[in-house]
């Protein structure tokens, strides 16, 4: 387990999730994408502050929790905002399901015309 | 092959996780019904937070699976009651070629800068180790450096919480 594997593996999953939010055609998969993309930057994040604790943007050798621990923070507010992320989505979803009674994304184009 | 050369216990759960959490998000964009993908997107959560656990980041993961786990995947069992037809649920539109061309260009542009850099090198820090006291007990140091540093971060992300709520209310109230 090194630094390498772990942000190959966020891109990998960051990837995933982008291919299945272009290509789905239904609201909840596309959901369930962006979820898999925030959780691989989060990922990408705590793997920097385990291996790599950010010395050099402060210009320090002391390892205060400040510098070891930003990582985790930026984990944390990935996550709360992913949650209200989600939170709002469904809310949207279900006033298109009440617009249009179903919650296809292909048919959403009102505006085309 | 040496000793130091076999891979380590930590290496082999590392390497079994990260495949498990390929092939479920891989399952989430290609199995056909919709309430699958969901149980499957919980699992690849408790995946990720076993990672977050492996990497010594333990509020992270308990918190995972509070948030996504506990939270978010219940809400998305829920948005699957709109689905009408559920076994057939999860199609695709007719990107479903030419997507393949950006998600290709963006992964080799992460591989390719991950590759350049010589990781290793750069940390002063032994990184097999764990890195000190601070990493190893990270629960009370994350609460003092959220009520001191990041403050003005923490109330900001209530507030974008309280709107995104409110939002949702506002959303779903209905016009008299």
């Amino acid at each position: 387990m090194n630094l390498e594997a772990i942000l190959i593996l966020s891109g990998i999953i960051f990837t995933i999730g982008l291919y299945g939010s272009l290509t789905k055609r239904n609201a909840i998969v596309v959901v369930m994408c962006l979820e898999l993309m925030f959780n691989a930057v989060a990922i990408a994040v705590i793997g920097f502050s385990r291996f790599r604790p950010p010395q050099v943007l402060v210009d320090t050798d002391v390892l205060s929790p400040l510098n070891v621990l930003s990582g985790h923070m930026m984990a944390v507010f990935v996550i709360a905002i992913g949650a209200a992320e989600v939170a709002l989505a469904l809310a949207l979803i279900i006033s298109i399901y009440k617009v249009k009674g179903n919650i296809e994304l292909t048919g959403l184009n009102n505006l085309k015309n | 092959m040496e000793f130091a050369d076999l891979p380590t216990l930590v290496d082999i759960v590392f390497w079994i996780v990260a495949l498990f959490t390929i092939f479920g998000s891989i399952a989430i964009i290609t199995v056909n019904n919709v309430f699958k993908s969901a149980v499957l997107l919980a699992l690849t959560m408790v995946s990720i937070s076993i990672l977050y656990f492996l990497l010594s980041a333990d509020f992270i993961g308990v918190i995972q699976i509070l948030v996504y786990v506990g939270a978010v995947s219940v809400l998305i069992a829920f948005a699957v009651m709109l689905v009408k037809d559920v076994p057939k649920s999860n199609s695709a539109n007719n990107l479903i070629n030419l997507s393949i061309i950006p998600s290709t260009i963006f992964l080799v542009i992460i591989a390719f800068s991950v590759g350049a850099e010589n990781w290793i090198t750069k940390t002063s820090i032994d990184y097999e180790e764990p890195l000190s006291e601070i990493v190893v007990s990270n629960v009370s140091w994350i609460g003092e450096l959220l009520i001191r540093e990041y403050f003005i971060s923490f109330q900001i992300a209530g507030l974008i919480l309280l709107a995104a709520l409110i939002g949702a209310l506002a959303l779903l109230r209905r016009e008299r």
